[in-house]
């Protein structure tokens, strides 16, 4: 068995029924299969509602499938819970899930007293774990007065309480500045190198680029595509990326470039003191000068041709 | 597995019990219980006699003793809803029984000081004579309320848990307290189906006890009352066990308490 975590046809279809008999059914999985080699760090990627959080919901036994199968580390997530829950850690992003009036350390103790992690190992585990995350100094504060980092970071410290050979992180950055997000990150190739495999769920392109060995782009509960990032990149690259900084935009640039045969698409942002200019353009589509016969010289600041990030990668394949 | 429990009783015990801070605690678990044990001694005495004063006095301690008791052990299991900590707990590896238990445990010696403001109410401030009690029998009865008031609150935590609202439930036990146990209206007054459902409600036969107790009475006399006790204790705590399973088992299937 290679596969830290196996889907096989996975179905959810949740069902709100109202007091007057009504029925409302909302499909967040329709057939999702996954397969993640152990000891990798495999990234979930999808729009907000596309089933990423499902999918780790139902994969760390807080959730049924309607439909289909399951497995992690080789266990069955329905009839083998508590061997799954034996080899699982997991991150939840966001405020809530630990306890405001429990000092850190306290927290810590208490969710491995509740996964049967003996005393004394609990508390060393919990000493190391503060020291790797960062909180060590803050061990004794009441979680109620730390930052959403620091309770992001005390959220990784509880997911890995157990020493889990697998460890689901459900957007464990969202919302943290970039120091701590960094922080943050830089913990899950740690664990990779300790042989532990990682589930990653992110919206944020970069992170999956930098931190996945492989991913898996998921929409409307299902994968539209998965491979490593630059398998994902070469699928677009039917797309060429011409990049251009400029000092000022003029009204009606974009919609001039658009109109140009062979452009794909066009759009320009504020960067910085100046404005980036990006034109979407098919392979064989000689359109560099056609574009720079728009702009006048001392407009135009830089220009470089370039392939398409994994952002744009995503853009692409889920329209 | 003993320290296992302590742990938990005492970290679910600092972090949901929202009354666990001075102000609170005060107010909630010493003054109030005392100013309804004043309030409905004075008003016997007034309105009728010494006896009925005593009667009411003694009532409303063991109102006293379940409600605060209550209150804490429905917070335990509202605040893991609010506090979205309810996934880690159903998705470890704990003994369930341990984890639904260890929520109420540390709420019944907090009864105490409930019941020692009430006497020390009663005696200092209104000047009740509790002269022929038979203190052991007494704390006895206490000791059994509190656990079977524990008990009928866990069963209570898990529906206000489920439908996300303490205040609903909390106040909705409080008038069963005081309705149905012969804390102040006496149960033969009640109609039959009010008097039977009083046969099931926790304080009912350990107050019955403690009345025998406050007039002398030892702890043979009262067995009987302190035996329907706990077996009521009982059927909650298996009542409250299985909902707290059917919870667990409901939100797999739905994810209805994610949120």
């Amino acid at each position: 068995m290679d596969e830290a975590i196996l889907c096989e046809n996975l179905q959810r279809t949740f069902t709100q029924r109202s007091l007057m008999g009504g029925k409302r059914e909302t499909v967040a999985l329709r057939g999702l299969n996954l397969s993640v080699p152990r000891g990798s760090v495999f990234g979930l990627l999808g729009p907000n509602g596309a089933g990423k959080t499902t999918t780790v919901r139902i994969l760390s036994t807080l959730l049924t499938p309607t439909g289909g199968r399951a497995c992690v580390q080789g266990f069955d997530v329905m009839k083998q819970t508590s061997q799954v829950r034996r080899s699982i850690g997991f991150v939840l992003g966001g405020d809530r899930g630990l306890y405001g009036r429990l000092t850190g350390k306290e927290n810590l103790e208490y969710f491995a007293a509740l996964n049967h992690v003996e005393p004394r190992l609990a508390k060393r585990r919990a000493d190391e774990l503060l020291e790797k995350v960062g909180l060590f100094e803050r061990r004794d504060t009441l979680v109620e007065q730390y930052s959403r980092g620091m309770k992001q970071r005390l959220h990784i410290a509880r997911g890995l309480l157990t020493d889990p050979e697998v460890v689901f992180m459900d957007e464990p950055t969202i919302g943290l500045d970039p120091q701590v997000a960094q922080e943050v990150r830089s913990i899950i190739p740690q664990l990779a190198a300790q042989g532990k495999t990682v589930l990653l769920t992110t919206h944020y392109m970069f992170e999956a680029d930098v931190l996945c060995e492989r991913l898996a782009l998921i929409d409307h509960g299902e994968i539209v595509a998965s491979g490593s990032p630059s398998e994902i990149k070469q699928r677009v690259s039917q797309i060429r990326v011409i990049e251009l900084q400029l000092r000022e935009s003029p009204a009606g640039l974009v919609d001039s470039i658009t109109a140009l045969p062979g452009v794909v698409g066009a759009s320009a942002l504020p960067d910085g003191m100046l404005t980036r200019l990006t034109v979407q353009v098919r392979p064989n589509a000689d359109v560099r000068d056609a574009v720079l016969a728009l702009i006048a010289e001392e407009q135009l600041e830089s220009v470089l041709e370039r392939e398409p990030t994994l952002e744009e990668a995503y853009l692409s394949i889920l329209g | 597995m003993l320290r296992n429990f302590y742990i938990q009783s005492v970290c679910s015990y600092k972090a949901l019990f929202n009354w666990l801070n001075w102000p609170a605690f005060v107010a909630v678990i010493i003054v109030t219980p005392s100013v309804y044990v004043a309030m409905f001694g004075l008003m016997g005495r007034f309105a009728r006699d010494e006896a009925t004063a005593a009667a009411f006095i003694i009532g409303m301690t063991a109102n006293g003793v379940a409600q605060n008791l209550s209150g804490g052990v429905i917070q335990s299991l509202t605040n893991e809803r609010y506090g979205g900590t309810l996934p880690f707990l159903f998705a470890s590896r704990g003994s369930r029984l341990m984890m639904f238990l260890s929520r109420g445990m540390l709420h019944v010696p907090t009864a105490a000081m409930s019941l020692a403001a009430c006497l020390l109410t009663a005696t200092l401030l209104l000047g009740a004579d509790l002269g022929p009690a038979n203190w052991t029998a007494v704390l006895a009865c206490y000791a059994m309320m509190a656990v079977s008031g524990m008990c009928f609150a866990l069963c209570g935590g898990n529906l206000a848990m489920s439908i996300s609202s303490f205040n609903f439930i909390y106040y909705g036990m409080m008038s069963f307290f005081f309705i149905l146990t012969g804390a102040i209206i006496p149960r033969s007054e009640l109609p039959g189906v009010l008097r039977l459902a009083g046969e099931v409600m926790p304080v009912t036969h350990a107050l019955e006890g403690s009345r025998k107790a406050y007039e002398g009475s030892g702890i043979g006399s009262i067995a009987g009352d302190i035996g329907l006790e706990a077996l009521v204790a009982l059927g909650y705590v298996v009542v409250g066990y299985a909902m707290f399973r059917v919870i667990e088992t409901f939100q797999r299937r739905t994810g209805a308490y994610d949120e």
